[in-house]
């Protein structure tokens, strides 16, 4: 389709297809106020009639004679008010935006908002960025309507809703909340609801207090005070508060947000950056702000007694020095949790290398290493892009509940199926019910642990034909593996044709791709779906932040060892002594090893959170900074560095940024630390000739037993990510407990409700906590979500096969 | 004894008492006689310039107060109108004449002041007392109406601040009745005075070409034979309306400007007796404007009053994209600022003229061949104030 050309003003502007005025003006500079309307939206909402316009149609002998400057105000027959929001431009016609009728009209519409709006600018959260505020100075508001005192409308104050407070009196009804849950979050959790007294107020759809994703984006959206958070109400004025450019290090995503600062303290978090986030952020990013205050090691240790930093610096050095003299430097292991900054993995790195020790591990990065080395053999190998998520024709999702997981993905995701081009179409491959479910995609209920046979099967329907899948050995029968993958062949057979039909965005858990050939066989899949590399994009899907970060310090380091000989190792008694990196180490690594590092005879902790009582023989705790403490650097999904800006300072003098720490032992061994070289690492180049990897099936046994009768699952909770995010006051509300989650006709099975106190029993010992009833999930299945604090479901695993098997029994009543 | 004869150099200031602040001088001497000198101005910065970008355009007005803080009135109404010219609004007949009234006010008393301490520095001090008589019956009148003495603080973007109180138009019509004896008696003592006369005639010569190329201002110009007032060229505040005459004369000397200064004193009454014969009614602040805050009636009982109040003290105005300069006639010469506005409700730049600073700029021209004592007649005929000069 051509450009459309016609006047904005008086001014020659094209649109392309499909914008609206408002977009051309705005792409041309043209001002025309707007307060419903968001680029953040796939379409506009239409209802507050700001952004108002009028339009000349000219006749044809006149259009002819006018030339672009030669038609400075309308002259002729124009239309009645449109809002260029929602109007598309015709070809030569002059679109006026601020004639004096508008104006008034305009000024109109503020006023009807005004009528009854509090008087309590003074006291207003949003008082300072109100756009009612804005409005009223912009239109010059000079008088209002007539008010009846005696009748004043009072609407519903929803003081009774978790996080957010929703006074309606306040309100304008411009239905930005309503639009970005739905359009957006893809929650729908708001609507403007006509109530019995017939006056229109936002409230929830079910009537019922607010029970969502508690993601901000309705308070960040709202143009005036009606909706706020409860956390930073009446704590401080727009205006006193320094906005200090960061990101989001609680997930991979790596969100642009800004930290809203006053007196050292962090207060609220906004964010309305042009970033690849759009300005959207989930809770934690919201309102997990205030973890670095509470539970924090403030002091350096030795055993449990404070000391001096120095001191302990001290300790270290001569211990490490007579551990290495005593048993070798292979004797030392370092340890770095995968959700911490890159600064903290060079240095664990370069520390390693200083003491010349072979051993660094980051346990989480086993999965996305796999996958890395798999993928080099195959020619798939490249840098993914969140751009080519929203252009690609299929988003192949497995194993993992991305909403979860990294929330923005979800975003993506909904954002592609809400846009008018519908394009793309999203395979669920899930063993339960997700939000994505909502959007109807392509889903592959499988039965959990049959992920390998549902990629066989998937391969087998691509490749039709044995000839064409030598690199499969010892093919098995199909109908046996549908048997137990538990999906229908005809859910495959479409599956399958989607994959086929062009660029593709495989999303997978890492936990997923810890498990043998499941790397391979992504990888096989994405070479039979036809695509070539530039056309094919890779997601290991992770709740820790940096784990791209692991991946590109660990893909070219030789210290390196898996979780599996890093146990077997400490089994063997090899490693005297351990630097962790990182919080909490008991919630990172299975009981089985966590045991045995208690036996060791050094255990250095460079920690940001007091743990759970875990110690060695000896125990040295070094405080370091969190991410708010601290410039700090991460890589996202995409391997792009995103920086977390130093917001606040350290309670004390005692925490230092993990590099300072290194830098101060460094001395201690005569060496002088360079300053740390963070980069994204390499960008791999794009093959053309890929190879498929050679796989041999082997059917699991299912080693279910009598007293274990269901499966634990490790799950990921959206309002949790790594142990910080537990101790955010936002998360805590939204959800305080990390709840048992059964189906329901298990849970009428054994007769347990909702809210029952339950204790979860395995081999390796139990644990206590509170259940969730919930529907769409599979019967044997227990899911406990990681990062609560309450209930730690690591603690009941003794292998890494990614389930457990366990028994519920209830205990007591009711909570 | 060996008489040494090369040129000698001295520093004046910065604290001497007859600099009138901290101005320090470089004199080189040839025995009494001034070879060549050179002004050091700055002791007195504060970066109000630079403060000016920080704040929004309503806060700048108390900062203007400090620039000549012996005619702080004139300062104010010089910024605001410089600012109602860049928004393209003028303030209402009433209070275009209120702000008339003070600055004039504003000009007698900052001449009352250069004439006490000149007359002083020269040895004259009866002429101090009597001054300061007079200037305490204005800086009265400043009280009344704006609740301040020094830093006035008065003028409003779009008018004053508060209404003339009562009973200022009679205490006014007294002081503009006495005034003329007074300026009689330090006529008297000074005009034909002789030691008067010959400190101050032939002394510090400026000529009517050097004056138009240093670019000095106000009476320092006039007493150069320069017939020039912003007043009459280029009329602000309805200066139009004023019968009044400028005051020049030819001898280019400290006495010359001594004469120009004493007669603008007379011209001044002459408007203010206009002014109060003509004060309109009406409002002493733009309303319904959105430059403007509205009235704290109106804040304290209508929504959309107290947003936009809101709106303006925090974000500020929303302003032209332009760039402005503006300047009025002040007691020391031509005020100027030059606004560069980028729409935000805060100047990107803003540039003041400051007379004092371009006077003492001509100071070492008119020095040369005095004499050493012939210094402080000289600096008091510049009549500068470091608030301004170094700003």
């Amino acid at each position: 389709m051509a450009d459309i050309n016609f006047f904005i003003d008086g001014i020659a502007v094209s649109a392309k297809p499909g914008e609206t005025i408002l977009q051309v003006a705005d792409r041309h500079g043209i001002y025309i106020p707007a307060i419903c309307y968001s680029d953040r939206f796939s379409s506009p909402i239409g209802s507050c009639r700001i952004c108002i316009v009028v339009i000349e149609q000219l006749p044809e002998e006149d259009l002819r004679t006018h030339s672009a400057t030669h038609h400075p105000v309308a002259t002729g027959k124009c239309s009645r008010p449109m809002p260029s929001c929602v109007m598309k431009p015709k070809e030569g016609t002059y679109v006026w935006t601020n004639t004096e009728a508008l104006k008034q009209a305009r000024a109109d519409i503020v006023k009807k908002w005004n009528r009854y709006h509090p008087l309590q600018c003074g006291v207003c959260d949003a008082s300072g960025e109100c756009e009612l505020q804005d409005a009223a100075l912009e239109f010059n508001i000079t008088e209002g309507l007539p008010q009846d005192f005696d009748n004043l409308p009072q609407k519903t104050i929803h003081k009774e809703w978790p996080i957010v407070n929703n006074d309606t009196n306040l309100c304008i009804e411009c239905k930005r909340c309503v639009k970005i849950c739905d359009d957006v979050m893809g929650v729908k959790a708001l609507a403007l609801i006509k109530k019995e007294s017939g006056i229109f107020e936002i409230d929830t759809v079910d009537g019922k207090p607010l029970d969502c994703e508690f993601c901000n984006q309705c308070i960040d959206i709202c143009p005036t005070g009606s909706l706020e958070s409860k956390l930073f109400m009446y704590k401080s004025k727009a205006w006193e508060m320094d906005r200090i450019v960061s990101s989001c290090f609680f997930c991979p995503a790596g969100c642009a947000l800004e930290l809203n600062v006053k007196d050292n303290k962090i207060l609220r978090v906004t964010n309305h950056l042009p970033s690849f986030n759009d300005g959207n952020l989930c809770n934690l990013g919201a309102f997990a702000y205030d973890m670095n205050e509470k539970n924090r090691t403030v002091s350096a240790s030795i055993d449990g007694r404070e000391t001096d930093v120095n001191n302990v610096i001290n300790k270290t050095y001569k211990e490490i020095k007579r551990i290495i003299n005593e048993y070798g430097s292979d004797s030392i292991a370092i340890v770095c949790d995968s959700s911490v900054s890159s600064e903290s993995m060079v240095s664990a790195k370069w520390f390693a290398d200083l003491v010349g020790t072979k051993t660094l591990i980051i346990p989480d990065a086993d999965g996305i290493l796999k996958l890395n080395r798999v993928l080099k053999k195959s020619g798939l190998l490249k840098q993914s892009s969140y751009e080519s998520i929203k252009n690609s024709d299929t988003v192949f999702v497995i194993g993992t509940d991305v909403t979860n997981s990294v929330p923005l993905l979800d975003w993506f995701i909904i954002r592609k199926s809400k846009s008018k081009a519908k394009k793309g179409k999203l395979i669920m491959a899930y063993y339960r019910e997700s939000k994505l479910d909502k959007l109807k995609p392509i889903s592959l209920r499988y039965n959990l642990g049959s992920e390998r046979e549902l990629l066989l099967l998937l391969i087998l329907k691509l490749a039709e034909g044995a000839e064409n899948t030598g690199f499969i050995k010892k093919i098995p029968d199909p109908d046996a593996l549908i048997k137990i993958t538990g999906v229908q062949e005809e859910t495959i057979e479409a599956a399958a044709n989607q994959i086929k039909s062009g660029s593709l965005s495989i999303m997978i858990d890492t936990s997923l791709l810890e498990r043998a050939g499941i790397p391979e066989l992504i990888s096989d899949l994405a070479i039979v779906s036809g695509n070539r590399s530039d056309s094919i994009e890779f997601w290991p899907i992770s709740r820790k932040a940096n784990i791209k970060g692991a991946e590109s310090i660990l893909s070219g380091a030789d210290q390196h060892i898996d979780k599996a000989l890093f146990q077997q190792r400490l089994s063997e008694g090899v490693f005297h002594a351990i630097i962790y990196f990182g919080n909490a180490i008991e919630r990172i690594l299975p009981p089985q090893i966590t045991a045995k590092i208690t036996d060791i005879d050094l255990f250095v902790m460079l920690s940001s959170y007091k743990t759970d009582n875990f110690s060695a023989k000896k125990t040295f705790v070094l405080p370091v900074a969190t991410g708010y403490e601290t410039d700090s650097h991460y890589l996202n999904l995409e391997g792009r560095l995103i920086t977390a800006r130093k917001a606040v300072n350290a309670e004390n003098e005692n925490i230092l940024p993990v590099q300072s720490v290194i830098k101060l032992l460094a001395e201690k061994f005569n060496t002088i630390m360079a300053p740390l070289k963070i980069d994204s690492g390499p960008a791999a180049a794009i093959t053309e000739k890929l190879i498929p990897l050679d796989y041999e099936y082997k059917a699991m046994e299912e080693m279910g037993s009598k007293h274990y009768p269901y499966k634990l699952i490790i799950g990921h909770d959206r309002f949790r990510s790594d142990v910080s995010t537990s101790f955010g006051s936002g998360p805590k509300i939204a959800k305080s407990v990390g709840y048992a989650e059964i189906s329901d006709r298990l849970a009428e099975s054994l007769d347990l409700k909702s809210n029952d106190r339950v204790r979860i029993i395995s081999k390796m010992g139990e644990s206590e906590t509170v259940l969730s009833v919930c529907s769409g999930l599979p019967d044997n299945l227990v899911i406990v979500p990681e990062g609560f604090a309450d209930i730690n479901p690591l603690t009941l695993f003794s292998s890494d096969d990614g389930y457990e098997h366990v028994n519920i029994e209830k205990i007591g009543g009711g909570k | 004894m060996s008489i040494e004869s090369r040129e000698m150099l001295i520093n004046m200031g910065p604290q001497h008492p007859s600099t009138h602040g901290v101005l320090r001088i470089i004199l080189k001497l040839n025995g009494e006689k001034i070879a060549a000198s050179e002004p050091d101005v700055g002791y007195l910065h504060r970066g109000f310039e630079k403060l000016a970008e920080n704040m929004l355009y309503h806060q700048f007005i108390p900062y203007t107060d400090r620039l000549d803080y012996i005619a702080s009135m004139n300062n104010n109404q010089s910024y605001v109108i410089a600012v109602e010219k860049l928004l393209g609004i003028e303030a209402p007949p009433r209070a275009q004449a209120i702000r008339v009234i003070m600055s004039e006010l504003g000009r007698i008393s900052s001449h009352l002041v250069w004439l006490a301490t000149h007359a002083l520095d020269i040895g004259a001090m009866t002429v101090f007392l009597y001054c300061f008589r007079e200037r305490e019956t204005i800086i009265d009148l400043f009280e009344e109406t704006s609740g301040n003495r020094l830093n006035y603080n008065y003028s409003r973007i779009g008018g004053v601040a508060f209404d003339l109180p009562e009973g200022f138009k009679d205490n006014l019509r007294k002081f503009l009745d006495i005034f003329p004896e007074k300026l009689g008696e330090y006529h008297r003592l000074l005009t034909k005075n002789r030691i008067w006369m010959s400190r101050t005639k032939g002394v510090g010569i400026l000529t009517r070409e050097q004056a138009i190329n240093w670019g000095v201002s106000g009476p320092v110009l006039r007493g150069s034979g320069v017939k020039w007032d912003i007043r009459k060229a280029f009329p602000y505040d309805g200066y139009e309306n004023y019968d009044f005459d400028i005051p020049t004369d030819d001898a280019c000397d400290v006495y010359g400007r001594y004469l120009v200064r004493m007669e603008e004193m007379r011209q001044s009454r002459r408007i203010l007796q206009q002014a109060l014969k003509h004060l309109p009614d009406g409002k002493v602040i733009l309303e319904d404007s959105p430059y403007v805050s509205p009235s704290k009636e109106k804040i304290m009982t209508e929504n959309f009053s107290l947003m936009k109040h809101m709106v303006l003290t925090i974000k500020g105005m929303h302003t032209p994209i332009a760039t402005l300069y503006s300047a009025t006639e002040n007691p020391k010469g031509e005020l100027g600022f030059y606004i560069v506005a980028d729409g935000s409700g805060k100047p990107y730049k803003l540039k003041i003229r400051a007379p004092s600073f371009i006077n003492i700029s001509a100071m070492p021209t008119m020095l040369r061949g005095n004499y050493l004592a012939d210094v402080i007649a000289v600096i008091g005929s510049l009549d500068f104030v470091f608030g301004e000069s170094d700003r």
